[in-house]
């Protein structure tokens, strides 16, 4: 996973859904397919829920990582 | 028939009674029937009535960020959603109940 590169980079820490998956979605609207968000959270219910809207929507969720004690990073490519 | 409960009211409010009877006579006629909880509603997920629904067939969502607001950590039988798993939920259901 450290070759891929990101193409922006979304950080909602102390964000909570369902605000963390529309900020997410609105910046997506913005990119090209094939390009790649990354989004920071400290929110662990968006963890769960934001790739899984995500991938809903038809987008690709490449990797959900744990960064620290109550910090994560979802990589999302946009496929549509 | 996809039958959407929701429920937002609290557990021993009128309405929790409401939703167990219309799941049962739903899953008793063969209904395709979802519900989903959110708000004080997710406070239901600790009563045995819903876990039996679980068992009978009944597919049961809840609001993810509700539960832990409330510090409600929902079994296996219940799945974690959102306000957009219920907005995807609501698109694929004929009827939708709203109860709060």
């Amino acid at each position: 996973m450290e070759n891929i590169q990101v193409n922006r980079e979304l950080d909602l820490k102390g964000e909570v859904c369902p605000f963390t998956f529309v900020k997410s979605k609105l910046i997506l609207e913005q990119m090209q397919p094939g390009e790649i968000l990354k989004v920071i959270l400290d929110y662990q219910p968006s963890v769960e829920n934001v790739p899984k809207s995500m991938r809903e929507e038809g987008q690709e969720v490449i990797e959900v990582k744990q960064t620290g004690e109550n910090l994560w990073e979802v990589i999302i490519r946009k496929v549509k | 028939m996809k039958l959407l409960i929701v429920l937002a009211s609290n557990p021993y409010s009128h309405d929790f009674n409401t939703a167990i009877k219309l799941a049962r006579a739903g899953i008793e006629r063969n209904h395709n029937v979802s519900m989903f909880f959110m708000a004080n509603g997710v406070y239901s997920l600790v009563r045995e009535e819903i876990k039996n629904l679980a068992e009978l067939g009944v597919k049961v969502y809840y609001c993810a960020h509700n539960a832990n607001q409330r510090r409600i950590s929902p079994e296996s039988w219940a799945e974690s959603s959102s306000m957009y798993g219920l907005s995807k939920l609501v698109g694929e259901a004929d009827k939708v109940i709203m109860l709060d």
